[in-house]
């Protein structure tokens, strides 16, 4: 039902004030589970990622005034949780001072012990896989694979040329291919 | 990356399939999410939007006044810069003019050598004519400085002027 409201009709209700909480819901509404779902591929962890999307969303209520209509709204939300996921890991590195390979293998140990996690081995696997990977091509290879988002889009989320992405794609599922066959 | 490599690598990206993983582990989601967790997801965010209303307004005037507040720094440097450049350069024009009405000066003595009284060191003549000598040029007392200027510029022959002492 929701998808039924167009964003342009959104965005004319929370430009007016009396509309404006009403249409901000809308939009939470409309788009709470796709971004949740973004946002737990990066994270793994459910309660890591609820805190990520509060954050996106609230980050956009505060935000919305500056939303230019060059781009889509789905577009410059998807933009800002990517970035929110990217710090929550950075900064998650920082406080723990761990190491780039121990938070993955930190991330990767809680797939077994996420109690929201019902992946069978293979999926515990390739999930493993994907952590093997650099913060941003693991990105850039959920958008690709699991999202199935045309580069264009891609290149607009990251800012980064389509044929870098293309490159950086290839190489993930080389390095996916790779672990999965010594594992 | 050599440009062998680069090459080989392009041609690479356009002959290999896009991703030759299972399908299943594309349409599957592993990550279970909690009961009602998005029914309460708006209502959690709602919440604290609402919350943050204030704060909302305070970040917008905050970034309102560092926007302007940068453009009004930048503004003040150069009206700072302009009116300081503007003193320097009149403290070099002040700073010229005794040397050059040092100049003038010195060009008006020569002019009135014939007119100077005998204690000037008539053997010494360069010494009139290069700066820096001035001060052994000594004018009669009884004659002031602009009695003689004076006669210069009414132009009277010099035989009248002696006439006249």
């Amino acid at each position: 039902m929701m998808a039924e409201i167009s964003d342009n009709e959104i965005l004319d209700l929370i430009s007016r004030e009396e509309t404006r909480n009403y249409g901000f819901n809308l939009l939470v509404q409309k788009y709470r589970r796709p971004i949740y779902m973004t946002v737990r591929r990066i994270v793994i962890i459910h309660e890591d990622a609820d805190d990520i999307v509060q954050d996106v969303f609230i980050k956009v209520w505060k935000n919305i005034g500056k939303f230019r209509a060059d781009s889509q709204i789905y577009t410059w939300i998807y933009r800002i949780a990517v970035n929110e996921s990217l710090s929550f890991l950075k900064n998650k590195k920082l406080q723990c001072l761990l190491t780039f390979n121990s938070l993955k293998k930190k991330l990767s140990e809680s797939l077994t012990d996420d109690n929201f996690f019902s992946g069978d081995e293979a999926w515990k696997k390739f999930q493993k896989a994907l952590l093997i990977l650099p913060d941003k091509q693991r990105i850039v290879f959920n958008m690709r694979y699991f999202e199935e988002m045309p580069y264009s889009k891609i290149s607009e989320i990251t800012g980064t040329s389509e044929g870098a992405l293309k490159a950086s794609f290839h190489i993930a599922v080389k390095k996916i291919e790779s672990f999965l066959k010594e594992n | 990356m050599k440009e062998k490599d680069k090459i080989s690598f392009n041609k690479e990206l356009k002959e290999v399939p896009e991703v030759r993983f299972p399908d299943c582990l594309k349409n599957t989601n592993p990550f279970i999410v909690p009961d009602n967790y998005f029914e309460g997801l708006s209502d959690t965010v709602m919440k604290r939007c609402g919350s943050d209303k204030k704060v909302t307004l305070i970040v917008s005037l905050k970034a309102y006044l560092n926007k302007h507040t940068v453009a009004v720094l930048y503004l003040t440097g150069i009206v700072v810069l302009a009116i300081s450049s503007v003193f320097v350069f009149k403290g070099i024009i002040i700073n010229r003019e005794p040397t050059s009405s040092l100049a003038s000066n010195q060009i008006r003595n020569n002019q009135m050598i014939p007119l100077i009284n005998d204690t000037i060191q008539k053997s010494d003549t360069s010494s009139f004519y290069s700066p820096g000598q001035e001060d052994q040029i000594q004018f009669n007392a009884d004659i002031s400085t602009d009695d003689i200027i004076n006669y210069l510029d009414n132009d009277v022959e010099a035989d009248s002027f002696y006439n006249d002492l």
